[in-house]
């Protein structure tokens, strides 16, 4: 059957919120470790990112 | 004469939409809510209103997936003229999403719709039982004595070019 509700959910990709730590450097020649300028999302990703928090509080209450 | 061969469709009549004038419908309008942030700024309300969730619970546990609820919803406001199409396929997941978690909540069952569960990152029984199968025929694998044979097999022949490394007895 065709479903749209079906497809988005299946399709949609969550952002993973864990973020890896970096290596941080003091050295004279080290690469540069301020923060980047935060891409602006594009509208996918921000579904992405409510669905993920959504989704998160859901497995919080689910496990208790 | 009837024509037999043609599928029967079912699709408007042709010149239906000319029945209302141009910019009649709401959905002919300009949308009320245009973003993604509006449009849930209108749903997530109506879906957490202690008024109406209990019918919303009642529809769930008749067995309604939440994808066809939340299509339905959708469907409405882009009738409506609430939101456009695309933004309401947009929001799609965060209102299936948004009713999980209500259901979760008040201990309803439901049933998403999806082929797989929302989150659900363990495998199947049958992964696991062949995976095991697969671990335990390893393990009682012996480790078979390498005849004569398989090892003369196994060794290189002698390169003859003029760049290859020499043998042990200087050649």
């Amino acid at each position: 059957m065709y479903n749209v509700g079906f497809q988005t959910l299946n399709n949609i990709s969550i952002p993973d919120t864990s973020t890896p730590k970096k290596i941080k450097s003091n050295s004279l020649l080290a690469r540069n470790t301020m923060p980047s300028i935060n891409k602006q999302e594009n509208i996918r990703q921000r579904v992405g990112r409510y669905v993920g928090e959504i989704r998160k509080a859901r497995m919080e209450l689910k496990n208790g | 004469m009837v024509d037999t061969i043609s599928p029967m469709i079912d699709a408007p009549i042709a010149g239906q939409s000319l029945t209302a004038g141009l910019g009649n419908r709401p959905w002919q309008q300009p949308p009320q809510y245009s973003t993604v942030e509006e449009a849930l700024e209108f749903y997530i309300p109506r879906l957490t209103n202690p008024k109406l969730i209990n019918d919303l619970f009642n529809v769930m546990e008749t067995g309604i997936p939440l994808t066809t609820i939340a299509n339905a919803m959708q469907s409405s406001g882009v009738m409506e003229g609430k939101h456009s199409l695309d933004i309401g396929i947009l929001i799609l997941p965060v209102l299936i999403e948004t009713m999980a978690y209500l259901a979760e909540e008040a201990n309803i069952e439901y049933v998403t719709g999806s082929n797989k569960e929302i989150g659900e990152d363990k495998p199947s029984d049958a992964t696991v039982a062949r995976a095991i199968s697969m671990v335990k025929e390893k393990n009682n694998e012996e480790p078979k004595p390498e005849t004569k044979e398989q090892v003369e097999i196994e060794l290189e022949e002698p390169s003859g070019g003029l760049m290859s490394r020499r043998n042990t007895d200087g050649v």
